[in-house]
Parts: structure tokens; C-alpha cells; sequence
């Protein structure tokens, strides 16, 4: 399913324009992401939790140019399914 | 870390919270957007969201594992799982306390300190400097190799060249290179070096400032082109011939090799369709045709069954007769066929000739009982299972 597909679907339930939709996904990421920041998990029931993890920093080898490069360390955000939905689907 | 789990409820209270909509509304939103996804997911398999990012749905083929308590080994079975990609402006949004930083390339003294190996404050003085140590090096390595070859570029006057060459001379190198050397430096700017070698000879006997060994060479190499200066010049223009010939030697021995190792497999394989249950290494993965000369006749079980729906159901109850493999997506159900352990070989390496996948290894292993797979004794009969899905 594509993005105006997805759009339309959630617009269509919750009774507001697509346009609307588009921007409050928008804004539920950046609340999503402001409430991580500070340490926490983000849980969807029935579907699994959002994290906020920290990378370190490593040393990686250019596979074209084989010049030693060092990746800085940096934030990312996990997804990691429950279990109730990992026996949904299998 | 203890985490607070932030519920759907609260995200939507905290999107109301903003102003930009009402309670109810982001409520609904919240609830929907999820839902939707799920039943998107189950849908098509794959979803991508603008602004946020793209969830998946993978399949994670089944690989073996070892039970950590028994240290037996077990086979995961297949399964499927969701992946989240976080969109691009999720991404930095996220990194944001780590955005000034960028990927940099380092040099090797550098990975040291990274990868925390201890130094003494001593030693760190010479690694402060990494940028002008490597630098430092390279010219150092080039120069000898740099003055034995472009020795011959130099159109400089031999008294220089001779210098340069003459530390060469006492590194290991067969003297018989010497001889090319000077005479490639001869060949390159070829009409020059004859008169210059010609005005050499007369001043031979001067008292050159030159150290002996340098003299020494120079009158051999003068006494060579002296009597022979044409040899010279055609013999210099064979060695650039020699090199490409030497090329064209080197291509036709690797086909010939090729060749050769074509015609040795050629032969294996016409000797393979001979041979029925010789446990040499000739037999060809996934062998389906059944190859059985010894069947055991306590195992009575057919071997030969393909997935008949008739028989499938008998073999399930026989199943019961056999150990399975826990988490195992097969179900034992007799002999397929024997092997015999050689020499070099390993599990692994005859699963793969039986069955065409080593993924059956836990199979094997608990068919035969066996207590330590990688030590095998060579000669040990071995039983292959024949395996259905559960």
C-alpha cells in the first residue's frame, strides 16, 4: 500500500480531509519523537514499541576507494514487534 | 535503563496538546493510523508512509542454532517479522544531539585509540603526529624503488647514475639484473649513452673521486658495451620483446591449466554416472534417485516416497518412531541413504551432497546420535534421513 492509499484510508475513517491527515501524521511523529527523547518507549498494543537507541561510534573500510573511515556514533529508532503480534503472523 | 512506556492515549493527548486539533479528533486519528497498518501489513506486505517511514513484512528463512542448555543443536523454523525504516526526516530529526558530527576518514594509528588499546604517554607523542608519519614513510619506501627503475628516465650524465645504483648493489638481488638495469638506461636514450660510453673509456684511468666498487662496475660495464656497443642497442631492444613474449607465456600456461582442469572434471563426471555407492566425492548434490544397495531391513519404512498424499499421512505416524529435532520444521521418517565418512570431509560438506542444503545438519546429527559433530571419525557409516514438512 502506497502513501495516499495509507492517507486516505485513516483520512476516511476519522472524517477528516487528506490534506488534514498528511499533517497530523506528520505532527504524531514529531510527538513520537519528542516523548522518546526523554528516555522512553512508545507502545503500540497489539503491535510492538517504538526506541530510541544509541549507536556507537566504529570504524568502516570504503568499499570503493578501501580508505578506513570513521562512522560517528548517532541516535536511531527501533521498531521491535510483540509477541502477541508475532504469533498473529506466523 | 528503566523506560516509561508512553501508551497511544497519551500520544494523542500530547498531539492535542499542541492546539493543532482537538482531543477527540487526534484520538481517533491515533487509533486509526494504527489499525490501518496493521491491516495494511497483513494486506500487502509492505507500507510506506510519508513522514514517517516504511514498515515491511519480512520472511527470516530457518537457520540451525544450538540449544544453550544442552548444547544439542536445534533448528529455528522459518517465521515472519516486521522491520521499520524510519523516513529520512524522522531520521535526523532523531539524531539531532548527534547531527554536527560527520564521517571522517582515519588513519591506522588513529583506529588504536578508538578501538582503546592502552598506551603508554610516551608513545602517544609519536601517533599525535599520524598525518606526517605515513607521508614520511612513502617517500622514504618510494626512493628505492624510484632510483631503480626510472634510473633509466634520467638522461643525467652516468657519473650520477652510478651512485644511486651502486647502494643497490649490495642488496640481495641477482647480479645478473645489474647488467639490465645499465642497459636499460642505455636503451632508453639509446644514441646518447654510446658516445658518452666512448668518452668514458679514454678517462677510465684518471683518478676518478668515485669509491672503488663504483669503478669496478663502471669499467665492467664499459668493457661490455665497448667491444659490443650494436649488441647493446638490439639486446636492449629485445628485452622490451622479452617482456610482452614473457606476457603471452605467462596467458597460455593459465589455459592450458584451465584446459586441463576441464578435462580432469570432464572425467569425473563421466565416471560418476558409473558409480552407485561409492562414497567418493563424485556424487551429485540432491541425489533423488534412490542409490540404496544395502538397505537395512529393520528400517522398513519406504524410502522411494515423494509427497503422495496417502503415503504423507503413514509417514506422519512413523514419525513417531524416530527422535525429531525440536523447533524443526521436518519430520524424520526413515533412511534415505548411507555415506561413509572420509578423509577431509565434514558433516556439513555430505549433508550438502545428500540433500542439497546444510540446513538438514541438525537432522543428520540426531539421526546418527552423534555427540560432537565436528569430530567425526573417518570410516563412521552414516544415515541419512529421509525428511517430510511438518
Amino acid at each position: 500500500m502506497n502513501n495516499k492509499e495509507f492517507i486516505a484510508e485513516v483520512a476516511g475513517r476519522t472524517s477528516i480531509s487528506a490534506k488534514q491527515c498528511q499533517d497530523m501524521v506528520n505532527l504524531l511523529a514529531e510527538t513520537m519523537v519528542s516523548a522518546l527523547e526523554v528516555d522512553n518507549e512508545v507502545v503500540v498494543a497489539g503491535l510492538g514499541n517504538f526506541e530510541i537507541k544509541q549507536k556507537k561510534e566504529r570504524v568502516m573500510i570504503n568499499p570503493s576507494n578501501g580508505k578506513k573511515m570513521l562512522v560517528p556514533p548517532k541516535l536511531v529508532i527501533n521498531f521491535k514487534m510483540s509477541s502477541t503480534y508475532k504469533n498473529k503472523i506466523n | 535503563m528503566a523506560k516509561n512506556k508512553i501508551t497511544l492515549q497519551a500520544l494523542s493527548d500530547m498531539m492535542a496538546s499542541n492546539g493543532a486539533c482537538s482531543k477527540t479528533t487526534s484520538e481517533a486519528f491515533v487509533r486509526n493510523f494504527f489499525s490501518v497498518l496493521k491491516e495494511a501489513l497483513q494486506k500487502d506486505n509492505i507500507i510506506k508512509i510519508k513522514g514517517f517511514g516504511t514498515f515491511k513484512l519480512v520472511v527470516v528463512a530457518a537457520r540451525e542454532s544450538v540449544n544453550v542448555n544442552t548444547g544439542e543443536r536445534v533448528s529455528i523454523a522459518e517465521y515472519n517479522k516486521i522491520t521499520f525504516t524510519p523516513d529520512k526526516a524522522l531520521k535526523e530529526r532523531v539524531n539531532k544531539p548527534f547531527a554536527q558530527f560527520d564521517t571522517i576518514p582515519v588513519d591506522d594509528e588513529d583506529i588504536e585509540i578508538i578501538e582503546g588499546t592502552a598506551q603508554e604517554v610516551g608513545e602517544e607523542v609519536p601517533v599525535e603526529t599520524p598525518v606526517e608519519k605515513p607521508v614520511e614513510n612513502v617517500p622514504v619506501v618510494v626512493e628505492p624503488v624510484v632510483a631503480e627503475e626510472p634510473v633509466a628516465e634520467a638522461p643525467v650524465a652516468k657519473e650520477e647514475e652510478a651512485p644511486v645504483i651502486a647502494p643497490l648493489i649490495s642488496e640481495p638481488s641477482p647480479k645478473v639484473a645489474e647488467p639490465i638495469d645499465f642497459e636499460e638506461p642505455e636503451a632508453a636514450p639509446a644514441p646518447e649513452p654510446e658516445p658518452v660510453v666512448e668518452e668514458k673509456a679514454e678517462p677510465v684511468a684518471e683518478p676518478a673521486p668515485e669509491p672503488v666498487a663504483e669503478d669496478k662496475t663502471e669499467e665492467k660495464i664499459e668493457t661490455e658495451p665497448e667491444p659490443e656497443p650494436q649488441p647493446a642497442v638490439p639486446e636492449a631492444e629485445e628485452t622490451p620483446k622479452k617482456k610482452s613474449r614473457k606476457g603471452c607465456i605467462i596467458v597460455s600456461i593459465i589455459l592450458g591449466v584451465i584446459l586441463v582442469a576441464a578435462l580432469v572434471a570432464g572425467a569425473y563426471y563421466l565416471g560418476s554416472q558409473h558409480v552407485l555407492e561409492s562414497p567418493a566425492e563424485v556424487q551429485k548434490p540432491v541425489v533423488k534417485v534412490d542409490t540404496l544397495t544395502k538397505v537395512d531391513t529393520v528400517q522398513a519404512p519406504a524410502p522411494k516416497v515423494d509427497a503422495v498424499a496417502d503415503s504423507l499421512a503413514q509417514l506422519r505416524e512413523k514419525a513417531a518412531n524416530f527422535e525429531q529435532v525440536e523447533g524443526g520444521e521436518y519430520l524424520i521418517v526413515g533412511t534415505k541413504t548411507y555415506r561413509k565418512m572420509k578423509a577431509n570431509y565434514t558433516l556439513t560438506r555430505l549433508t550438502v551432497h545428500v540433500y542439497g542444503d546444510k540446513k538438514y545438519l541438525p537432522y543428520v546429527i540426531k539421526y546418527n546420535n552423534i555427540k560432537n559433530p565436528d569430530m567425526v571419525p573417518i570410516g563412521t557409516r552414516l544415515r541419512f534421513p529421509e525428511l517430510i514438512e511438518k
